[in-house]
């Protein structure tokens, strides 16, 4: 995108993405033309309220939760201009003296530096998103005029002080903030970081003046991005002041995040990949590096109370992971209004990568793979932490076979509670299929063993490619974990009726379990005795994460082994997500065929079958005549159609 | 005089609150506005807040949360003898004086007794079935006495919503009026006592977790010399 295009975008970002893409570019390219016209008519106090305002606006949705670097930079950068000029608040303390204390830092001179240059010059345009976009003036609302009339007072003197710089405040250029903003000079220590160029602990740079290139955490990405921002600012239509002020030397050591302004995307979107309450994912390509990234888009606009408490949670609970088997968060990214969390991109989900219809995984392999998961899970509940959303497509895989979990937007850490205490959890967790039927039967003290029942489910499915129990609401689902695993017993769960909904759905019946006859053939015999002890219908006799990796299972040959030449022979990448749409069309397919077919037949009877209108079922008459691929046929039995 | 002003009191706010129940409807704020005024003239209605015999109830509290003592000998004669569960519910006539919460107890035991009684006889006597079986048989669904498949999944969802609705006003702190700041004495009650020693294991586990945080952070310092 053009940075033309960009500082031109709608101001709501939810409703303007959904437009067709055609449409939208030609709308952009007429509000721009407008803007433009109507710059020309602005003066600088309009400049300056529209700032005000969407100062206000934008750090009034932020929240302050953050830490991804663009985003830190960006909310430090112009809270700190604004401080000065509006009595704002400043950066947090803390955040200067870290930075102060820094070895080999000369205070005394920057001190110095700070009142001899330092300036009441405020920031001489709107501030730019977060992602450097620069957004038209929206309508302005009558009652706002007189909040902005106080400050036209502050912009008047302002203009007076600019006048001795002979700089024309009505002719300044709108681009982007960084190119104005080098109107400001450093201060002292904690202030030496030039508005818009530093940040709180940020950089940026324009032009030839560019600072020793930082590396660190953010490693290559951050390097990379830095050295390329020079070239989005050829393409900026601003001219750039001719009043610049010396920035300080930084240390490579000082510099902990970079500010970034480009004109153009960092990560380009390739696909989606995935799709939840949450909102969307995605993989990108981060154009810099050339590597494959999963953008996790926040759903906000459905959001009523603000920024969503479970991507509060997700991302406090992210940052304190740092296993191998445990997703980790590269970054927190903002833009047009959305927030991003970046992962690293994993080629498969399991779920997906079961449905391929020549993947044929031997012994070793899906050994490897359930040691991975249980030791990513032991990590986990070591950490005191509950997944409440483990299923197969939570579970990722990348192309050398390393498994990691993902998706902690369920997940919670462990209340300590003492005796008489109870952790009071909600029991709306877990996706149905993989629920444990305590949890079915309206327990909320509960606690790990919540996870476990799920990956005994996906040990099973390791070997069947199938879910052992899906069902359809919570009655069906305990329905057909109870006709697998039989009806708990006074022996092996006497105290079941204690369970809140237990008088509710208590078993008129004594039905044994077939679990055995089921499965004990499809499973080798340590899996299958795992998968017992995983899938204990009683919580407090289901065995911990810890006593799944010392089982025998592990022990025995054939040892655990990642599957990575298959993996490299697959074509494509799997998740759920795209696995599905596959079958949704695949389904639409044949519907369309049964419907073309009943046509010919000039309108068979139900009883004849063809396809219920009603509920799309393709009716088992009908089926065996279509040639259906696997995953079809997978689908149309697990729904019970076949 | 003072009497009789007591009464009229109690009277009036008697009358008043009558009118609120007579009126209320199932919305938040109907249901707010009556306990708010209950609890404001708490002091003059005494029907509202009576003295429950306090022994009786945590004996049938206690009773219903013991499965031991639940069931009576006649009880487990019966389920040897593979004898249905006959025993009626209690149900108390208008002209009982016995207070409402203890009836209301006795009933849960009475149900509790009775569905400890069927799940043993079921074990010991039906047969076990091995073969396919159907929902509705599995758990009694079309016994029409009992509940439908669509009022136990509303139940189940009202259940959950309360439970939520319960955690919303967790926070909430009763504070005197005054004086305006947390005296020490209130800060004890409220926070400090509440807070419970860690055991040792707890104690390991937190500083544990606070370890692995710390080698998580100075790894992800640029300046670290480590």
């Amino acid at each position: 995108m053009s940075d033309k295009q960009r500082r031109t975008l709608p101001p709501s970002g939810p409703r303007s993405s959904r437009r067709p893409q055609g449409d939208w570019v030609r709308e952009k390219e007429r509000d721009y033309d407008n803007e433009r016209d109507r710059d020309r008519d602005r003066d600088s106090r309009d400049r300056d309220r529209d700032f005000d305002r969407e100062y206000s606006h934008e750090s009034s949705r932020d929240g302050g939760y953050l830490n991804g670097s663009k985003y830190r930079s960006y909310k430090s950068s112009s809270s700190s201009s604004s401080s000065k000029y509006y009595g704002g608040p400043g950066d947090p303390r803390r955040y200067s003296e870290r930075d102060n204390y820094r070895p080999g830092r000369n205070f005394e001179q920057e001190s110095n530096g700070a009142n001899s240059h330092n300036t009441n010059i405020p920031p001489r345009s709107r501030p730019l998103g977060p992602s450097g976009a620069k957004r038209p003036f929206p309508a302005e609302p009558r009652s706002f005029r007189d909040e902005s009339s106080r400050k036209r007072h502050e912009v008047d003197d302002l203009r007076e002080d600019l006048g001795s710089k002979k700089v024309n405040l009505i002719a300044l250029p709108r681009g982007p903030r960084s190119e104005l903003t080098q109107l400001t000079t450093p201060s002292g220590p904690s202030a030496g970081r030039i508005k818009g160029k530093f940040g709180r602990g940020g950089y940026s740079f324009k032009g030839s003046e560019r600072p020793p290139r930082p590396t660190g955490p953010s490693g290559a990405v951050s390097a990379s991005r830095f050295h390329n921002s020079a070239d989005s600012s050829k393409s900026g239509a601003v001219v750039p002041l001719k009043t610049r002020s010396v920035a300080p030397k930084y240390k490579k050591s000082q510099v902990y995040s970079v500010k970034i302004e480009r004109g153009d995307e960092v990560f380009k979107r390739v696909q989606q990949v995935g799709e939840g309450t949450y909102g969307k994912v995605y993989k990108a390509i981060n154009v810099i590096t050339h590597e494959h990234v999963a953008l996790k888009k926040l759903r906000l606009e459905s959001e009523r109370e603000g920024f969503p408490i479970t991507a509060i949670r997700e991302m406090k609970l992210l940052q304190l992971f740092d296993h191998p088997n445990v997703i980790g968060l590269l970054e927190m990214m903002v833009e047009y209004n959305y927030i991003y969390m970046i992962f690293d991109y994993m080629d498969h989900d399991l779920t997906g990568l079961l449905t391929h219809p020549d993947l044929h995984l031997q012994e070793l392999h899906r050994k490897h793979m359930f040691k991975q998961l249980m030791e990513g899970l032991e990590y986990l509940h070591k950490k005191r932490v509950i997944h409440r959303d483990i299923k197969g497509s939570n579970i990722l895989l990348d192309n050398k076979g390393a498994l990691r979990i993902a998706d902690f937007g369920l997940a919670r850490t462990m209340k300590i509670v003492h005796e008489g205490e109870s952790p009071d959890y909600t029991n709306r967790v877990i996706t149905i299929w993989y629920r444990p039927p305590e949890l079915l039967l309206g327990l909320t003290d509960y606690g790990r063993e919540v996870d476990i029942w799920g990956v005994g489910c996906l040990l099973i499915e390791l070997y069947t490619k199938v879910s052992p129990f899906q069902g359809f609401e919570e009655i069906g689902q305990l329905y057909r974990i109870f006709s697998i695993m039989g009806t708990p017993t006074l022996e092996n769960w006497p105290d079941i009726d204690k369970l809140p909904w237990f008088e509710m759905l208590q078993p008129a019946v004594h039905k044994s379990s077939t679990f055995h006859e089921k499965y004990s053939t499809v499973l080798s015999e340590q899996a299958f005795d795992l998968a017992l002890k995983l899938l204990t219908l009683n919580p407090s006799q289901r065995y911990t994460a810890t006593q799944a990796l010392e089982h025998q299972y592990f022990r025995e040959d054939p040892q655990p082994e990642p599957l990575t030449e298959i993996l490299l022979t697959i074509e494509g990448e799997w998740h759920e997500f795209e696995t599905k749409k596959q079958r949704r069309k695949e389904r639409k397919r044949l519907q369309d065929l049964a419907n073309t077919q009943a046509k010919e037949k000039e309108g068979p009877t139900k009883e004849e079958g063809t396809v219920n209108p009603q509920t799309n079922e393709i009716a088992p008459l009908l089926l065996p005549s279509v040639s259906m691929n696997t995953s079809v046929r997978e689908e149309t039995s697990s729904l019970g159609m076949a | 005089m003072f009497e009789s002003l007591v009464q009229d009191n109690f009277c009036q706010s008697s009358a008043q609150f009558s009118q609120i129940l007579a009126s209320l409807t199932p919305s938040l704020q109907s249901l707010m506005t009556a306990a708010r005024f209950a609890l404001k003239n708490a002091a003059n209605e005494d029907y509202l807040f009576p003295h429950f015999p306090q022994t009786n109830v945590q004996e049938l509290m206690l009773k219903y949360e013991t499965q031991n003592e639940l069931l009576t000998a006649e009880d487990l004669t019966n389920i040897e003898n593979d004898v249905p569960f006959s025993e009626q519910p209690p149900t108390p006539s208008p002209q009982d004086t016995e207070d409402p919460l203890i009836s209301a107890w006795k009933i849960l035991v009475w149900k509790k007794r009775q569905s400890r009684y069927e799940r043993i006889r079921i074990q010991k006597h039906s047969d076990v079935i091995t073969g396919e079986i159907q929902e509705e048989e599995m758990f009694n669904l079309d016994d029409k006495q009992l509940l439908s498949r669509q009022q136990i999944t509303m139940r189940m969802e009202s259940d959950r919503e309360s439970h939520k609705r319960s955690k919303e006003t967790l926070w909430i702190v009763n504070r005197p009026h005054e004086p305006n700041y947390v005296t020490e004495e209130e800060f004890a009650h409220n926070y400090w006592n509440k807070v419970q020693k860690m055991s040792s294991e707890e104690y390991s586990s937190l500083l544990d977790v606070l370890g692995d945080l710390n080698k998580l952070v100075r790894s992800s310092f640029k300046d670290n010399i480590a």
